[in-house]
C-alpha cells in the first residue's frame, strides 16, 4: 500500500516538476485589450470658460489595518488637475441687457462664474511610493483609485479657496467690457445676478 | 542495519497545522475588502499655473464604456497553467473598468483677432475660430472597477485608463462633435448679440457668408 502510494506521489511530482519547468508554450498574445461602448449622447451647451488652474496634489494613505493585522501598507500619488470656471450663458437673454442707445451707455447682468469642469488626467497620476509589509497585500486599482477619488472629492471642495471662482468673474468681467466697447458701447457697465 | 525513521501524524499535529493555516489566512486577508477604511490624508491643493480663457463650450458628448485587459501571469505561462485552460478554467488575469467621460468642444475666441468683428450700424460680421475638443474628461470618479483578479500596474492601469480618453475623442470624431459645437456657437453668439440689439448677425466662412436666422424682437 505504501509502496504504491510512494510510486504515485513520485510521479505525481515528477509530472509537475515536467510540466512547471516548461513554461510560456502557449503561441497566443500575452495581453489581450477589448472595448466596448455601451452608452453615448450628445448634449448642447453654452458656457464660457474664463480661467483655468492647473493645480497639483499629493495624495498620501498610510494604512496600519485592523488591529489583527501585522504590518502596514503606505502608498503616495502624485497627481494634476486642470479647473475651468467661468459663466453659463444658458440663461442669458435680452432682459440682461440694458441698453441707452443716446448715451451709449449698456449694463449688462450675468451670473456668476462656477466650476465648469475639472479634469485629472490619469496620464498625469504618478504613483511616488508603494510599500507594503510581509504580510499585507499590494495596493489593488480599485483601492488605488479609490484614494484617487478621494482626491478629486479635496481638489473639488478646495474650489472655494483656491480663487478661481473670483478670478473668473473678474475676467467676465474685463471680456464683456471688452466686446461692449468693441461695439461702441463708451460706458459698459457688468452686473452679476 | 537499516535505520528507519517513522514520524507520527497525530491528530493534535494536524489541528494545529490548521489552527496555523487558518490564522495565516486570516492575518492577511481582507486588505481588499476594506478599501472603505483607507482615507488619504489631508494635504494642500497647490496652485501651479493661471491661465486666462475665453472658450465657448457649446456641446458636450458623453459616452459610457466597458474597459478590459487580460494577461498571463505567473502561473498561466507555465505549461500546468496552459493544461488548466485547456480544460477550460480561466487562469489569467483581468481587469475590467466601466468609465464614462465627457468631450465637451466649442470655439476658443481667444483665437479671434481684431478684424473677425466688425459692427457697422445694426449689423455684426463674425468670423469664429475652427472648432475643437475644448476637453477630454475622464477623472477617477469616472471609473468604477467591476473586476479586478491577479496584479495591476498603476502603469497598467493609467494606460487602459487612458484608452478610454482615445475611444471618447474617436466617439465625438463619429458624432460630428466639432460641427455641432460651431453651429452652436453660431447661435450662442448670435443669442448674445441680438440681445445687445444688433438685428443683422453676419457669420464669415472663409469664401462666404451665412445668414443666420435672427431671434424674433
Amino acid at each position: 500500500m505504501n509502496r504504491v502510494f510512494h510510486r504515485g506521489t513520485i510521479r505525481f511530482v515528477l509530472f509537475l516538476a515536467i510540466l512547471l519547468a516548461a513554461p510560456g508554450c502557449r503561441g497566443r498574445a500575452t495581453v489581450e485589450e477589448t472595448v466596448q461602448r455601451e452608452i453615448e449622447a450628445i448634449t448642447a451647451m453654452k458656457q464660457l470658460s474664463l480661467v483655468e488652474y492647473r493645480v497639483s496634489k499629493i495624495i498620501k494613505a498610510d494604512d496600519e489595518g485592523a488591529w489583527y493585522k501585522i504590518g502596514d501598507r503606505k502608498i503616495i500619488l502624485s497627481c494634476t488637475a486642470y479647473l475651468k470656471a467661468g459663466i453659463d450663458l444658458a440663461g442669458f437673454d435680452a432682459d440682461d441687457v440694458d441698453i441707452d442707445w443716446t448715451g451709449k451707455r449698456v449694463t449688462v447682468t450675468i451670473p456668476h462664474a462656477t466650476l465648469l469642469s475639472l479634469d485629472m488626467p490619469p496620464s498625469e497620476i504618478r504613483e511616488e511610493y508603494d510599500h507594503v509589509t510581509m504580510f499585507r497585500h499590494s495596493f489593488s486599482a480599485e483601492e488605488r483609485n479609490a484614494l484617487l477619488q478621494q482626491g478629486e472629492k479635496q481638489i473639488r471642495s478646495s474650489v472655494p479657496s483656491l480663487g478661481i471662482l473670483e478670478k473668473a468673474d473678474e475676467n467676465a468681467r474685463r471680456f464683456f467690457e471688452s466686446v461692449f466697447q468693441k461695439m461702441g458701447f463708451e460706458t459698459v457697465e457688468v452686473a452679476f445676478k | 542495519m537499516e535505520k528507519k525513521i517513522i514520524v507520527k501524524i497525530t491528530p493534535a499535529a494536524v489541528l494545529l497545522a490548521v489552527l496555523v493555516l487558518l490564522a495565516a489566512l486570516f492575518l492577511t486577508r481582507g486588505d481588499h475588502q476594506d478599501k472603505q477604511a483607507l482615507t488619504i490624508q489631508d494635504t494642500p491643493v497647490i496652485i501651479t499655473k493661471i491661465r486666462a480663457l475665453g472658450e465657448l463650450t457649446t456641446a458636450c458628448y458623453y459616452d459610457e464604456m466597458v474597459l478590459s485587459r487580460t494577461k498571463q501571469n505567473a502561473f498561466s505561462s507555465t505549461a500546468l497553467g496552459s493544461l488548466a485552460e485547456g480544460l477550460g478554467k480561466d487562469v489569467d488575469d483581468h481587469l475590467v473598468l466601466i468609465a464614462k467621460g465627457t468631450v465637451r468642444a466649442g470655439v476658443d475666441l481667444m483665437d479671434m483677432t481684431e478684424q473677425d468683428l466688425r459692427f457697422v450700424g445694426d449689423t455684426a460680421y463674425i468670423r469664429l475660430p475652427a472648432p475643437q475638443y475644448l476637453d477630454v474628461i475622464v477623472n477617477p470618479s469616472d471609473f468604477e472597477v467591476f473586476a479586478e483578479t491577479g496584479k495591476w500596474t498603476h502603469e497598467e492601469v493609467t494606460g487602459l485608463q487612458d484608452t478610454a480618453r482615445q475611444r471618447l475623442l474617436m466617439g465625438a470624431d463619429h458624432y460630428g462633435l466639432k460641427s455641432k459645437a460651431y453651429a452652436g456657437a453660431m447661435d450662442a453668439v448670435t443669442d448674445l448679440l441680438a440681445a445687445s440689439g444688433y438685428t443683422h448677425i453676419r457669420f464669415d466662412h472663409p469664401g462666404s457668408y451665412i445668414r443666420m436666422p435672427l431671434p424674433v424682437e
